[in-house]
């Protein structure tokens, strides 16, 4: 597995069958980036306004990609810590996400009044969403990421599993970023401010379903619903197929490296 | 006066001011719920399961209701399924499992199946779908797949005689070469 072999696994996940998979976090970051981007006060503005969308992108993909890879580098401290820990930050995750929620949907007022309060509060926000939802997503094992969880699981391979796992968040990121980012645009440039205010308040309403699904501890009914939805099962072992129905197969997997002490892998 | 950018008048202010206080009280009491039923619930701390180290003794309902213990398999090379039913990976890797339990039989190997991330019913229908006559135990408040540190499915652990975790797959299972080395960790070598 290479570092570039990392990315790129990330990034086509998205334009993958797995991407079912990864809508237990897409629709609610975009959702973030989206509402962070539009004013519902005041015309539509001429230009686009770079700094909201990119103080956005960059604080709830920031805290996604540095929780995701904490958690998955499963031999460190941190990791188990969060693991032992991981029912009580779901509900933490939650309550934030709740919290976010409501200031979208303009139900919870924080009195950020200037720019610079409002960029202070949107960057907080920003990584909470972002650390909340990577405490939350039960990721489904691609052929990239089977062989990295396998890589990290030992010890030694610590730093090299890690890496590549930050970079394979890094690739799902920027995946996400380059839809997201245009949606963001495009609604911030909506005519209407009452438009604007609406797209504001759904995107908030989106957040608060992922709230509650986290504090419902339903996150995992909703994965097996996209799941066992969208994504065809492949043959077992024996030959037989599990599902009715057909459409594409999931993607070829390379063979899984796994966790044990000699294991080699390629750098 | 102004809130996120727009005028407002002293009396919706005072408004704001009590509803964003009920937010808040509401948000915290929602959190000392969850960290009270958190550590109140909690029976066993993390342990993540570590190659080379013996695997934490658990147990698990079976579809009838008993309880299953690791003990049980004592004195015996193990493989350990963890698996969801809405997982088509874990559908897809099954037959390997299966396939290794069967053709390693007379080396003691047992399986044990573990359905983790979903209700008892749909573990059910994946055991009845596979044919799984070994062991099936279901954990659908996750607790095990929590204590042990597994997040995905499926997972399969390779435990030796001892009860020592030798070697751990996650993800789809391709072919049966891809768990062989495994298998001969918890045999002795011998592969069936």
């Amino acid at each position: 597995m290479t570092a570039f072999g990392a990315f790129f696994g990330g990034f086509h996940s998205f334009f993958s069958i797995w991407v079912f998979c990864l809508m237990q976090i897409v629709p609610f970051i975009i959702a973030f980036i989206v509402a962070s981007t539009v004013r519902e006060d005041g015309p539509a503005p001429e230009k686009t306004d770079w700094q909201p969308l990119t103080i956005s992108a960059v604080s709830v993909l920031g805290g996604f990609i540095a929780i995701f890879s904490a958690i998955g580098m499963v031999t460190t401290p941190t990791s188990k810590m969060l693991f032992r820990y991981m029912d009580l930050l779901n509900q933490f995750g939650g309550v934030i996400i709740g919290l976010i929620a409501l200031y979208f949907i303009g139900l919870l007022t924080l009195g950020a009044s200037s720019e610079t309060k409002k960029k202070g509060l949107l960057t907080g926000f920003g990584v909470l969403l972002g650390a909340s939802l990577a405490v939350a997503y039960k990721p489904c094992v691609t052929p990239t990421l089977t062989i990295i969880y396998n890589i990290n699981t030992s010890p030694d391979n610590m730093m090299w599993g890690g890496t590549l796992l930050v970079l394979y968040t890094l690739g799902i990121s920027a995946a996400i970023l380059l839809v997201g980012a245009p949606l963001a645009v495009f609604a911030s440039k909506a005519k209407s401010a009452n438009i604007r205010l609406y797209l504001k308040r759904g995107c908030g309403a989106l957040l608060l379903v992922v709230a509650l699904l986290m504090l419902t501890d339903k996150m995992t009914i909703y994965k097996s619903m996209l799941v066992e939805g969208f994504v065809p099962a492949a043959e077992d072992g024996s030959g037989h197929s599990h599902h009715d129905h057909g459409g594409p197969q999931p993607p070829a997997a390379e063979e899984g490296h796994s966790r044990h002490g000699d294991m080699e892998h390629e750098k | 006066m102004t809130q996120n950018g727009t005028a407002v008048s002293p009396q919706s202010a005072s408004t704001a001011k009590r509803r964003n206080l009920i937010i808040l009280l509401a948000a915290l009491a929602v959190l000392l719920n969850g960290a009270v039923n958190f550590f109140e619930s909690r029976k066993n701390s993390a342990e993540l399961i570590k190659l080379g180290t013996p695997l934490p003794e658990f147990s698990v309902k079976q579809a009838d209701g008993n309880s299953i213990s690791t003990a049980a398999f004592k004195g015996k090379p193990v493989i350990y399924y963890f698996f969801a039913n809405w997982c088509p990976c874990s559908h897809a890797s099954i037959g390997f499992v299966k396939k290794a339990a069967a053709d390693n039989a007379p080396s003691g190997l047992a399986l044990f199946s573990i359905g983790i991330q979903d209700s008892a019913s749909e573990f059910e229908k994946f055991a009845q779908k596979h044919d799984i006559s070994t062991p099936v135990g279901v954990s659908g408040g996750n607790d095990v797949a929590a204590m042990l540190g597994i997040r995905t499915t499926p997972t399969t652990l390779f435990v030796d005689a001892n009860g020592v975790v030798q070697w751990i797959f996650i993800g789809k299972i391709e072919k049966y070469e891809a768990i062989e080395k495994g298998i001969a960790a918890i045999t002795g070598g011998k592969v069936g």
